[in-house]
């Protein structure tokens, strides 16, 4: 059994090792393969800060909160492990920071100790006058994805540089399951109008004594819109942008401008902070995430494609809680595939 | 009088923030700091500068409260203001866990560091040895940041710095009108006091950059401290102990405590080994004194004996060692005035 996973960022490596992970004793036969135009560091999972944080409204889509929660209790799960300093796994406190009151997020009792802020927190940040405090996690991509990585490599798993210009591409070459995790580009593999570039700028500082996680919000002008500040291990992160639409990869200078003068007002020492990097990334922006089978091709020719893709700008967030549910639907695809059993009824 | 002159003995927390508060409070004042140490050398260089009080038997708490509150007070706008990082001034957030209910569940500083509440079950399963836990945020002055912030603000208000031994409060009396003793644990030896004593305290600084919140043991004895660099790690209270060299075996059993507390710092880089004699006393010595030798008199205040608690309440007892500078000074232009009589 041949499976091709095409993406290596987050969600391509660790849905690759979670199946490879729950059905290698399983089938034998089990030949994975990664297939990417861009790896780790390149990818855009490198550029997040890394912070475990849903957006504040999951807008009903329970199924995104319980993979969400699946995500952060497994990676919990992980942090008193040897494992959590090679995976990039650390517990991180902040804030999240309003001009008005808003109703508490679905996932006030996945992170630990959520409450709402004091009044004398609050005199932290003039013009804000409401807030959240909690502990959280970060997950770095740039560690978590070598660790991936090595995981898949110590178990057999094939990479791949190349770039997939079809899926009939891949089936052509005898791969009878595709995993899509093409993030922001599925477009190209597939037509999707709902999926849509997030751009994102953030800048990169030294200011290893900002401790917590700082993250506004301005109800009007949207998610990642609003300043935000993220300390690493290495260097904090400073961000606050999200253009929904805008293809371009280079740094803005306006973005610039607009990160550091919102996120100095918000800490004034951050002008004594060193510059070390800048970045931009396209969050791949989906009304929700297409995590689905879909069967191409007619006749006894049938390959499956499973799709994980979409998540935004929270896909560290929800990586495992997916891969899970892409694993599953692998499953299925085997339990038809089993010899002798009936083609079980389309879901 | 003409301008008067203090001098102010030790350059620890204790000296510079007394020094600070005189210049604030007197600003006539001619300032000068003497001590045989300056930072990094200095006992405050060894402490994580966390603050997080320590209860003082003989202070009333009403009072220990006041001063805890104003040092916070004047941390809290600090850490918040551009100079922070350079004052090396900084919030931090984490758990204070109990292996046994404590009788005090509430702490007289609960209302005065940020977000005071119990920990939750789930917060607590991280800590499986232990039942009962307490989440704040509190500040840490990370030394030697701190006392080189508070010696360039000293030197740019005109404050002398004079590397100097100090053997007898006496060999001042000539220079200076008023001597403040802020000598920590040397305060045994300068003015004799035998109710001074030693608590030595062993602590590893480490690399380990994604600790980013601080875990104690409510026991006091096993604490983990991230700072602006290094994290650090605690630690010892060994009574009467005077001795300033590195124990290894205390080495390996602070990082086997801690690394139960936090495994993730097994991974810790560029350990380092630091020992410190807090100075302890039944309570803090903030008092005048008029000393008398053949007719000849020297006033002294004097302010040590903080023991573990010096960062956490070093703003208030620097303010009132001020306030008492003051009152010398205030009987010294009486007298003198007198005198002309």
């Amino acid at each position: 059994m041949r499976v091709a996973v095409i993406g290596a960022g987050v969600i391509g490596l660790s849905t690759a090792l979670c199946i490879h992970q729950q059905y290698h004793s399983l089938v034998p036969s089990l030949d994975m393969e990664v297939y990417a135009d861009h790896y780790t560091p390149h990818t855009t999972s490198d550029g997040a800060a890394g912070l475990w944080q849903p957006y504040l409204s999951d807008q009903g889509n329970l199924q995104e909160t319980l993979w969400n929660k699946e995500t952060f209790d497994y990676l919990l799960g992980h942090l008193g492990s040897p494992a959590a300093r090679e995976m990039g796994l650390f517990l991180i406190s902040g804030y999240n920071l309003f001009t008005q009151p808003v109703p508490d997020p679905p996932w006030k009792n996945i992170v630990l100790g959520f409450r709402n802020l004091t009044p004398k927190e609050l005199e932290l940040f003039p013009g804000y006058s409401y807030g959240w405090f909690n502990t959280a996690l970060m997950l770095e991509g740039r560690s978590y994805l070598p660790w991936l990585t090595n995981r898949l490599t110590e178990r057999g798993v094939k990479f791949c540089h190349k770039k997939v210009e079809s899926f009939q591409e891949v089936f052509a070459q005898g791969v009878d399951v595709v995993i899509n995790c093409t993030g922001v580009r599925a477009g190209e593999l597939q037509p999707d109008p709902e999926l849509q570039p997030g751009r994102g700028q953030v800048i990169k500082v030294l200011a290893p004594w900002v401790k917590h996680f700082i993250i506004t919000h301005d109800i009007k002008s949207g998610i990642y819109n609003s300043p935000y500040i993220i300390p690493g291990s290495e260097f904090a992160v400073l961000g606050g942008i999200y253009q929904h639409g805008n293809w371009n990869e280079e740094n803005s200078a306006q973005d610039h401008k607009t990160i550091w003068e919102n996120c100095c007002r918000l800490l004034p020492a951050l002008q004594n902070a060193k510059i070390v990097g800048e970045w931009s990334g396209l969050r791949p922006a989906r009304p929700r995430v297409r995590l689905e089978r879909e069967t191409l091709g007619h006749g006894h020719c049938q390959a499956e494609v499973i799709h994980n893709y979409g998540h935004g700008g929270f896909g560290i967030t929800i990586h495992w809680g997916c891969a899970m549910a892409a694993a599953r639907l692998f499953g299925s695809i085997l339990q038809e595939k089993q010899p002798g059993s009936p083609p079980l009824p389309r879901l | 009088m003409a301008a008067p002159k203090v001098a102010v003995v030790g350059a620890g927390v204790i000296g510079l923030s007394t020094a600070q508060c005189i210049m604030e409070t007197c600003p006539g004042c001619s300032i000068t700091v003497l001590s045989d140490q300056f930072s990094p050398n200095t006992t405050s260089d060894v402490a994580a500068g966390m603050l997080i009080p320590h209860t003082c038997p003989g202070t009333p708490t009403h009072v220990q409260k006041q001063w805890f509150r104003e040092t916070f007070t004047y941390l809290f706008a600090i850490s918040n203001s551009a100079e922070a990082s350079e004052a090396g001034v900084h919030l931090v957030s984490g758990w204070q866990v109990f292996k046994n209910t404590p009788k005090e569940e509430l702490p007289f500083w609960s209302d005065v560091v940020l977000g005071f509440r119990p920990m939750s079950k789930a917060e607590l399963q991280k800590f499986p040895q232990h039942r009962f836990g307490q989440a704040f945020m509190t500040l840490k002055c990370d030394c030697p940041s701190y006392l080189l912030w508070l010696e360039k603000r000293l030197k740019a208000a005109g404050v002398q710095m004079q590397t100097r031994k100090v053997a007898d409060l006496w060999e001042l009396h000539s220079k200076y009108n008023v001597v403040v003793n802020c000598a920590g644990i040397g305060a045994h030896q300068l003015v004799g006091d035998e109710k001074l004593f030693p608590i030595r305290g062993q602590v590893l600084k480490v690399h380990a950059p994604w600790v980013k919140n601080f875990i104690r043991d409510g026991d006091g004895l096993t604490y983990i401290y991230p700072g602006i660099h290094r994290v650090t790690l605690g630690g010892t209270r060994e009574k009467d102990n005077w001795s300033l060299s590195p124990d290894p075996g205390a080495t390996k059993d602070i990082f086997d405590r801690c690394c139960s507390l936090e495994p993730s710092l097994r991974g810790a880089q560029e350990i380092e080994v630091k020992v410190g004699l807090r100075p302890a006393r039944q309570c803090v010595r903030l008092q005048r004194e008029v000393l008398s030798q053949g007719g000849v008199k020297l006033q002294v205040v004097h302010n040590y004996g903080h023991g573990a608690g010096g960062f956490s309440v070093h703003r208030g007892t620097a303010k009132e060692a001020a306030h008492l500078v003051g009152e010398c000074i205030a009987a010294l232009q009486d007298s003198s005035s007198r005198a002309k009589l």
